[in-house]
């Protein structure tokens, strides 16, 4: 199937929010699967794979434990959405430092996005890599290298990520489509379906604001 | 006294009311007038490449508009619809046309295709080939008279033209990656379509070359003989009417930065004009004459809406004691725009300030046109989050932006009576009662007014130092941070008002966005639905030439004579 980018987007916002994320961090969701399938990567499959682990599940053992590196998770392993936005807020702090790593992280192709926004702010290319698989951001550039199998990891027990100064290795090209498999995106709308109420007689009749005559 | 370096753009405390904004009037900055100053400056070509229909109005027609680099056509299909299934509502699942603006020319493939897609409109399927998906209904009493009178061989009557106003109504154009169609990504370099919405403009402006050859040819096959094709003056008399719901305003509260970039260009068009030293000779006879043919528009503009039908009747007193005023003004004096807008400001309803700003803009193209080149956004710049942002500055741009909220009562019933929630059924958004109504665990973040306030307390007990560690530990924030944080960056960015009180008024939101479109006519069916006419008194393809392309909305004073 062949989806825009806009309903990449809106769908995964939706989605994130049915599997139970604030409204703010299912916008980050819904621009992290985005940015994965402009650049050719699977966004939806990657999503759709950590809301079905996630499911439920709460904010504060899936958030990073920031006091010092490496940040790590209270629970099982971090969530790549909190900890994505998390590094992206702390984007200056990233620009000074030396390059740090996370712990155990769930689903860390959906780092990327957050990478490449932090690039973005600092001006400074960043390597990202985990199981042998390194990928390069930079505001106008993304790179990948390595076993690119790894791309789909579920979960890394180490995210290394540092400060470079250039982007190098096979640059990933822009796409406007996407074309998620549909188990995935299936999986994605049952979530999505979560955020739409049930219709009432009295919503059917009063929501949209039915009063006159539509039809002259 | 002041200098022209002392007026300022207004107060976003002042324009960013819902009251005002739902006043609001096309502008020389509207996206339909740019489309158009664009056909002729770049000689844009235009033809029926097709056009088979029968006498009940099956079939289908292809429309191409041919620019410098690019060719984009309509492609519209006909249906024979039963007068019941006939609705303008989102849940109608059938029209009497339904229209895809393809991206080039079409192969006859490509047609094939789409005929069993577009006609479904939401419940089909368009590719990165089609920019725009739409459907139109008649209005039924205005088409079957036209039919008959040409049929007759007579023209339509004026009055019962002005009456509607157009021949059919779209009730939604789909744009931007909506039902498989391209995204704005795929399109955005091209000059022709980096201001917003032309594609969903140029899929109208065809819509109504379309509709108006339909009539002529049905009344044709209905009386070969003594048929008559419409007055040429009476055809650019038809617009193409539009009925508008909920969907559009969350839109405006979903694209800060848009919307400020919408708001921003007209605030700052109006500040260049009032500060305009001296007037030069003739601008004031043009300005009587915009300010008589707004009044000849406000005369024409009807609705039965109590709130529209009081609101047309300040206008029109407004109208009256400018033309009045306009009289006594010294054309000499320094800064005479300037002057005339105090006068506006002190003396006429929100309806006649707003007509007045628009028609001001009309006088200096120079200054006001470029500034269409400031309309759109690249939202990827603001969406990332500032988390080094001390929490002090945080509360500072809650206390500039939201201060309206901050003293607003949220414990009161009314001050969010109604919530903002998608409904399974159609997938549109809707208006429900919060306490009459089991939505709440449904609602979206369409109140931006409250969740600040409701964040400015939880900053007050917050013992982060930066944005960043805040959020953290406080993700329910986090979409009205960054809510916060464009809005303290970008003035326009934010409706000062309460957007789920028990009093709000959808329209006044719809009406700010269609009179950037540059609809005109506004008739709230409701407080949550509203028709529109667009392109009324547009010049066709055969017509555009400099001295058409850009006077044309208001209608002209002939007709007050008729």
């Amino acid at each position: 199937m062949s989806i825009s980018l806009g309903e990449v987007q809106s769908l995964s916002v939706k989605a994130a929010r049915g599997a139970g994320m604030e409204w703010g961090l299912a916008e980050e969701a819904g621009m992290a699967a985005r940015w994965l399938c402009v650049h050719g990567l699977q966004g939806v499959e990657a999503l759709s794979r950590l809301l079905q682990d996630q499911d439920g599940g709460d904010y504060a053992s899936s958030r990073p434990q920031t006091r010092s590196w490496p940040w790590y998770a209270e629970g099982q392993s971090l969530c790549p959405i909190k900890t994505g936005a998390a590094i992206c807020d702390r984007a200056r702090l990233i620009k000074s430092g030396e390059g740090f790593a996370l712990k155990s992280t769930a689903w860390p192709i959906l780092l990327v996005p957050f990478l490449a926004s932090t690039a973005t702010l600092t001006g400074g290319p960043l390597q990202v890599s985990w199981q042998h698989v390194v990928l390069a951001v930079s505001s106008d550039a993304v790179s990948v290298d390595g076993d690119v199998d790894m791309l789909m990891c579920s979960e890394t027990s180490n995210v290394t990520i540092k400060n470079v100064s250039a982007v190098q290795g096979e640059f990933l090209l822009p796409h406007f489509r996407a074309s998620p498999d549909e188990a995935s995106f299936e999986y994605l709308t049952r979530l999505a379906h979560r955020t739409y109420a049930p219709e009432t007689e009295q919503s059917r009749l009063s929501g949209a604001g039915a009063g006159l005559a539509d039809n002259d | 006294m002041q200098n022209a370096g002392q007026i300022k753009p207004r107060d976003p405390d002042k324009v960013m009311r819902l009251a005002r904004l739902g006043s609001f009037h096309q502008s020389r900055l509207s996206f339909m007038r740019q489309l158009l100053r664009r056909f002729v400056a770049e000689s844009w070509r235009f033809e029926q490449a097709a056009f088979d229909f029968d006498g009940k109005g099956v079939g289908h027609a292809v429309y191409t508009a041919h620019g410098p680099e690019r060719s984009y056509s309509l492609i519209a299909f006909g249906n024979d619809l039963p007068a019941e299934k006939r609705s303008d509502r989102v849940i109608a699942t059938e029209w009497d046309a339904a229209f895809t603006l393809f991206d080039g020319v079409p192969e006859q493939a490509d047609i094939d295709r789409l005929r069993e897609n577009v006609p479904k409109q939401e419940a089909g399927r368009i590719s990165e080939k089609e920019l725009t998906l739409s459907r139109a209904n008649r209005s039924v009493r205005l088409w079957d008279y036209v039919v008959d009178r040409l049929s007759k061989g007579l023209q339509p009557e004026i009055e019962t033209l002005l009456e509607v106003g157009y021949l059919m109504r779209t009730t939604a154009v789909y744009g931007s990656g909506k039902f498989g169609a391209a995204d704005r990504a795929q399109i955005v370099e091209r000059p022709e379509l980096q201001a917003p919405f032309q594609a969903e403009m140029l899929t109208v402006y065809l819509i109504r070359c379309f509709v108006l050859d339909l009539v002529e040819h049905i009344a044709r096959l209905r009386a070969p003989e003594d048929a008559a094709p419409l007055d040429r003056e009476l055809r650019r008399y038809f617009g193409i009417g539009n009925s508008t719901g909920l969907g559009m305003a969350p839109f405006l509260i979903n694209h800060p930065a848009l919307l400020n970039a919408w708001i921003g260009a007209r605030e700052e068009a109006l500040c260049r004009v009032r500060r305009v030293e001296r007037a030069q000779p003739g601008e004031l006879k043009v300005l009587k004459s915009l300010v008589a043919r707004a009044a000849l528009h406000a005369e024409h503009w009807h609705s039965e809406h109590p709130l529209q039908v009081q609101k047309l009747s300040d206008l029109r007193d407004d109208l009256g004691r400018v033309k009045h005023h306009l009289k006594k003004i010294d054309a000499n004096a320094s800064l005479p725009w300037n002057k005339l807008w105090l006068w506006v400001e002190e003396n006429l309803s929100l309806e006649g300030q707003e007509q007045c700003a628009s028609l001001l803009l009309e006088l200096y193209p120079d200054l006001v046109d470029p500034l269409a080149n400031f309309m759109s956004t690249d939202e990827q710049k603001t969406f990332p989050i500032d988390g080094a942002m001390q929490i002090a500055r945080l509360r500072q741009i809650i206390e500039e932006v939201y201060g309206w909220a901050i003293n607003t009562d949220w414990s009161q019933v009314d001050s969010q009576a109604r919530l903002w929630y998608t409904s399974e059924e159609k997938l549109e958004p809707r208006l429900g009662e919060r306490f009459e109504e089991p939505l709440e665990p449904y609602e979206q973040p369409l109140g931006p007014g409250r969740d600040a306030a409701k964040l400015y307390r939880a900053l007050n007990d917050a013992r982060a130092d930066t944005v960043a560690e805040f959020l953290l530990s406080h993700p329910e924030h986090r979409h009205i941070v960054r809510r916060a944080q464009i809005a303290g960056r970008l003035p326009y960015a934010e409706i000062r008002d309460n957007t789920i009180a028990s009093d709000m008024m959808p329209i006044d939101m719809l009406r700010m966005k269609l009179s950037f479109f540059g609809a005109c006519d506004f008739d709230p069916r409701s407080d949550r639905w509203v028709r529109i006419n667009m392109f009324q008194n547009a010049p066709f393809p055969h017509e555009l030439a400099a001295e058409t392309s850009d006077n044309w909305t208001l209608p002209p004073l002939q007709f007050a004579a008729q």
